[in-house]
C-alpha cells in the first residue's frame, strides 16, 4: 500500500492513470488519508462539482491484511451536500482488494473533458480506462448485470448509479458485496455526485494473483490477530446480538427510550416499531428462506447483515440496516418491512443514501406531497428521484433543499445533512456530535448514542445537558482513529468494552507497520484527522454558528419524555474549543 | 381490572414473540423492586437477571439499579440483552467501566414508595430475551391486548385486555 493511483480525468486523449508514491501521506489510511488529501489538495472554496475538487477512495491501514473486520473503505471529497469536508465509509469487497493490489488510495482529479462516461479497470497488470456509452444512466444493479462476469470471483466494483450521474446532493458511491451485488454504499454527503462530475461511472477491480499484505512482524501479527478474533467472539454484542438481529436490533430499544424519530421527528416513539424491528425482520427473513446472518465482505466475523427475500423467496435486497428501517419506516410512519425493503433496493439501485432519502420523504410528507404511512407513495417518490423528474431532482438534492422548496421549518439537518435515527432531544450526547462533527449530522461520528441510551459512562444522563461535550469529543476522536484502520465501526462495542481487545487492535497496527503506538498515540492519531477536517471546514467558511442543531429542537418538546435539546451553545463550542 | 375468565389460546412461537415485543400484561407483582418482579413474579432465574438483562427500561427510562427501581401499577418494563454501541460496556455490572456509574442512580426516580398495590405491569421482551424467556412467560397467566386475538378472546375482554393461558404450538 505504498502507491496512490491518481487519475487525471482532464488529460489529453481521455483520463490518464498515474501511480505515485504515498510520500508525505505515508502512515495514513482510510479516513485519515482521504481527509489529509482533501484538506491539503482541494481549495476550500472549490465548488464540490468543479474541477478543483477531488474524490479520494482509500482502504484502511489494516485492509487487505489477514486481520478480521478490516475491509472498510473510505470515500472523501468536498461534499456537495454540506459544502464541508466529507468522509463516507462503506463495507464490501473493494477495500481488501485495492489494498492487496498495493493501492493506498485512488484519487480522481482534474477537469473532465466532454461528457463521455468512463469505466476504469484495475488489476495487478495495470490500469485501463475506456469510454463506454452503454453505461449512461445505468443503475447500480444494471451495472452489476453488465460487469459481474468480469469482477465476479476475484474482484469488486465501485460505481455510481443515476443519482451520482445527475449530480445529486444525495448520491452514493456503491461497493459490491461478497455476492457481487451493489449493496454497500459510501452513503453520506453526496460523494457519488463528485465521482459523476469526474465522468467516472465504474471502477472494476480484479485482484487475481494479488496476495494478502505481509506484516513487519508476522509472529506478533498472528498473535494479535488471534486475540482480536477471540475478543470479538466473546463479546455479547459482536458475538451474539449483531449476528442474530443485525443493527436493526436497535429499533425496539431506541423506541422504548423515546428516541426513535417518528413522522419527521414529531415524536420519539412509533406505534408500529415492533412490526419493523430487527427481531421481526430476522424472523421473516428466515421463514422466507433468506438469511439473518451474513457478512458484507470476506473476513467479517460479526456478520451484522442478512438477505431479504420476498414472499416467493426471491432476493430483494440485503437486510435493511437500522438506519434504513428507521428512515423509511418510523420516520415516514411506514410499518411494512416489504415496503422498506423495496425502498432500500431502489436506493441501492439509483445510488441514494437511505438516511437522507428517508428524511427527505418525511419532510415531503409533512409538506403534504404524500401522506405519512403511505408506502406506495414513498416508493413512487424514490422512483421520481431515480428518473430525474423535476420533483425527483428536488428530492434528490436532499432534506434541507426539499424543506426550503416546500417552506417547511422542520428540516432535521446540520450543515445541510439530515440527522440519522436518534432524536437528539432524547439522546443529547449524540445531539452534540450531530452539531459539532465536521461531517454534518452523522451517527457514526461518535458513539455517544450508545453511551446515552444504554447509560455507558454513567455520569451522563441521556436527558440532561451537562458533561456531553467532553464525551462527544473523545468519541469523535476514537471514531476517527477506527475509521483510519479500515476496521468496521461495529468493533467499537468490543474494543471499548474489553481493554484486551483494544490492545489487540493496537498490537495489530504495531505488528503490521513496526510501530510503537499506545493508547495515547491512537488518540493523537484520531485528533490529527479531526484537525485536518476542522481546518478545511474553517477555510470553507464554517464557523461555530454552523455547529448548532436547528432551533426547533430547543423549542419543541419531544414526546414521550417531553424533552428539548438544552445543551448550551457554550458547551457545544467547548467540544473543540 | 375486574374478574375475567382465563381464555385458552394456542399461539405459534412467532405470533407469541410478536405479542411479547408489543407488550403483555402481568396482573400481579406491583409495588416490588424490579429485581423481585423479574425473579419472583416472572420466575426468571436470578443468574439470568444478573448476567443477561443488560438493558432494562422502566417507563422508557433506562434502569441502573434493579433493587431500587420499583414497579408501579401501569408501569412498562422492557427487557433487552446487550446492545450495539458503547452500550454493554458500562451497563454490565462488574464490568471494566462499572466505576463510571458509581454514585449515580436512577432507581427510585421512576416508581412507587414500595407499598403493595394492585395493578397490571406491561412487560416487553426484546432481542435475546425473546428467545430466552418466551417459554418462561408462556407458563403463567398473561393479559394480552384484545385486538391481538381473533375470535373467542374478545368476549372476555376487560379494559381492553384478555386474560389468557398460552399454549405454544
Ligand atoms: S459487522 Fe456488518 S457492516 Fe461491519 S463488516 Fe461485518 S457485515 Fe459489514
Amino acid at each position: 500500500m505504498d502507491t496512490i493511483l491518481r487519475i487525471d480525468v482532464g488529460a489529453a486523449g481521455g483520463p490518464k492513470a498515474t501511480p505515485t508514491p504515498v510520500g508525505d501521506y505515508a502512515g495514513l489510511g482510510g479516513r485519515g488519508l482521504t481527509s489529509a488529501i482533501v484538506a491539503t489538495e482541494v481549495p476550500a472554496d472549490a465548488h464540490p462539482l468543479g474541477p478543483e475538487n477531488k474524490l479520494v477512495i482509500a482502504p484502511g491501514l489494516l485492509s487487505g491484511t489477514a486481520a478480521s473486520m478490516s475491509g472498510r473503505i473510505s470515500v472523501g471529497c468536498k461534499s456537495p451536500l454540506t459544502g464541508g469536508i466529507k468522509e463516507a465509509n462503506a463495507g464490501g469487497q473493494a477495500g481488501q482488494l485495492l489494498a492487496r493490489l498495493g493501492y493506498a488510495a485512488i484519487v480522481l482529479e482534474g477537469a473532465r473533458q466532454g461528457d463521455d462516461l468512463y469505466v476504469v479497470r484495475i488489476s495487478k497488470d495495470g490500469v485501463t480506462i475506456t469510454a463506454d456509452p452503454s453505461v449512461r444512466r445505468a443503475t447500480n444493479y444494471q451495472l452489476m448485470d453488465k460487469f459481474l462476469g468480469e469482477y465476479d470471483k476475484t474482484g469488486a466494483m465501485i460505481a455510481i448509479g443515476t443519482a451520482g450521474e445527475m449530480g445529486y446532493g444525495n448520491s452514493t458511491v456503491s461497493i459490491t458485496d461478497m455476492e457481487g451485488r451493489p449493496t454497500r454504499h459510501a452513503g453520506r454527503g453526496g460523494v457519488g455526485a463528485v465521482m459523476g462530475s469526474k465522468g467516472i461511472k465504474a471502477i472494476l477491480i480484479d485482484a487475481k494473483g494479488a496476495k494478502s499484505r505481509k506484516p513487519a512482524d508476522p509472529e506478533a501479527f498472528k498473535a494479535a490477530s488471534k486475540a482480536w478474533v477471540e475478543g470479538l467472539e466473546k463479546h455479547p454484542v459482536t458475538g451474539e446480538g449483531l449476528p442474530a438481529y443485525g443493527t436493526n436490533v436497535l429499533t425496539n430499544v431506541i423506541n422504548e427510550a423515546g428516541g426513535l424519530p417518528t413522522r419527521n421527528f414529531a415524536t420519539g416513539q412509533f406505534e408500529g416499531a415492533s412490526k419493523i424491528s430487527g427481531e421481526t425482520q430476522a424472523e421473516l427473513e428466515v421463514a422466507r428462506g433468506g438469511s439473518a446472518t451474513h457478512g458484507c465482505h470476506r473476513g467479517c466475523i460479526i456478520q451484522c447483515s442478512g438477505t431479504f427475500v420476498n414472499k416467493d423467496g426471491r432476493y430483494v435486497t440485503k437486510q435493511p440496516e437500522y438506519e434504513t428501517v428507521w428512515a423509511h419506516g418510523a420516520n415516514c410512519g411506514i410499518d411494512d418491512l416489504d415496503v422498506i425493503a423495496e425502498l432500500d433496493r431502489l436506493d441501492d439501485d439509483y445510488g441514494l443514501d437511505t438516511i437522507e432519502m428517508g428524511a427527505t420523504i418525511a419532510v415531503a410528507m409533512e409538506a403534504g406531497v404524500a401522506k405519512f404511512g403511505d408506502g406506495q407513495a414513498a416508493i413512487e417518490l424514490v422512483r421520481e428521484v431515480g428518473k430525474g423528474t423535476p420533483l425527483g431532482r428536488i428530492l434528490g438534492s436532499g432534506t434541507a433543499t426539499t424543506a426550503r422548496v416546500y417552506g417547511i421549518e422542520h428540516a432535521p439537518c446540520v450543515k445541510g445533512q439530515a440527522m440519522p435515527a436518534y432524536d437528539p432531544r432524547a439522546v443529547k450526547g449524540i445531539g452534540v456530535t450531530y452539531a459539532t462533527s465536521p461531517m454534518g449530522a452523522d451517527h457514526t461520528a461518535g458513539y455517544a448514542v450508545a453511551t446515552n441510551i444504554l447509560k455507558v459512562g454513567g455520569d451522563v444522563d441521556p436527558l440532561k445537558a451537562e458533561g456531553q461535550a467532553e464525551l462527544s469529543k473523545n468519541l469523535q476522536i476514537a471514531t476517527a482513529a477506527v475509521d483510519a484502520t479500515g476496521m468496521c465501526l461495529f468493533i467499537a462495542f468490543a474494543v471499548l468494552d474489553q481493554p484486551d481487545t483494544f490492545q489487540a487492535l493496537v498490537d495489530l497496527l504495531n505488528a503490521y507497520y513496526g510501530w510503537n503506538l499506545d493508547a495515547a498515540g491512537v488518540a493523537a492519531y484520531g485528533s490529527k484527522i479531526l484537525a485536518f477536517e476542522r481546518d478545511f471546514n474553517q477555510r470553507a467558511g464554517f464557523t461555530s454558528a454552523d455547529d448548532r442543531l436547528p432551533r426547533y429542537f430547543k423549542r419543541e418538546p419531544l414526546a414521550p419524555h417531553n424533552v428539548t435539546f438544552d445543551v448550551s451553545d457554550a458547551e457545544l463550542d467547548s467540544v473543540f474549543g | 381490572m375486574g374478574e375475567a375468565p382465563t381464555v385458552r389460546v394456542t399461539l405459534s412461537r412467532p405470533a407469541f414473540k410478536a405479542l411479547l415485543q408489543r407488550g403483555i400484561g402481568i396482573p400481579d407483582g406491583t409495588g416490588t423492586s424490579v429485581r423481585e418482579f423479574l425473579q419472583r413474579t416472572l420466575g426468571i432465574d436470578p443468574a439470568y437477571v444478573e448476567e443477561q438483562l443488560q438493558t432494562v427500561f422502566l417507563d422508557g427510562h433506562p434502569v441502573d439499579d434493579f433493587d431500587r427501581a420499583r414497579v408501579r401499577p401501569g408501569a412498562v418494563l422492557a427487557l433487552s440483552g446487550a446492545m450495539p454501541g458503547l452500550a454493554g460496556a458500562t451497563m454490565r455490572r462488574g464490568g471494566y467501566y462499572a466505576r463510571m456509574r458509581e454514585g449515580i442512580t436512577h432507581a427510585g426516580a421512576h416508581g412507587t414508595d414500595g407499598s403493595a398495590e394492585e395493578g397490571v405491569v406491561i412487560v416487553k421482551l426484546f432481542n435475546r430475551t425473546l428467545a430466552d424467556l418466551a417459554e418462561t412467560l408462556a407458563k403463567r397467566p398473561l393479559l394480552v391486548p384484545g385486538d391481538a386475538l381473533d375470535g373467542p378472546g374478545t368476549e372476555a375482554e376487560v379494559d381492553g385486555w384478555v386474560l389468557v393461558a398460552v399454549t405454544l404450538a
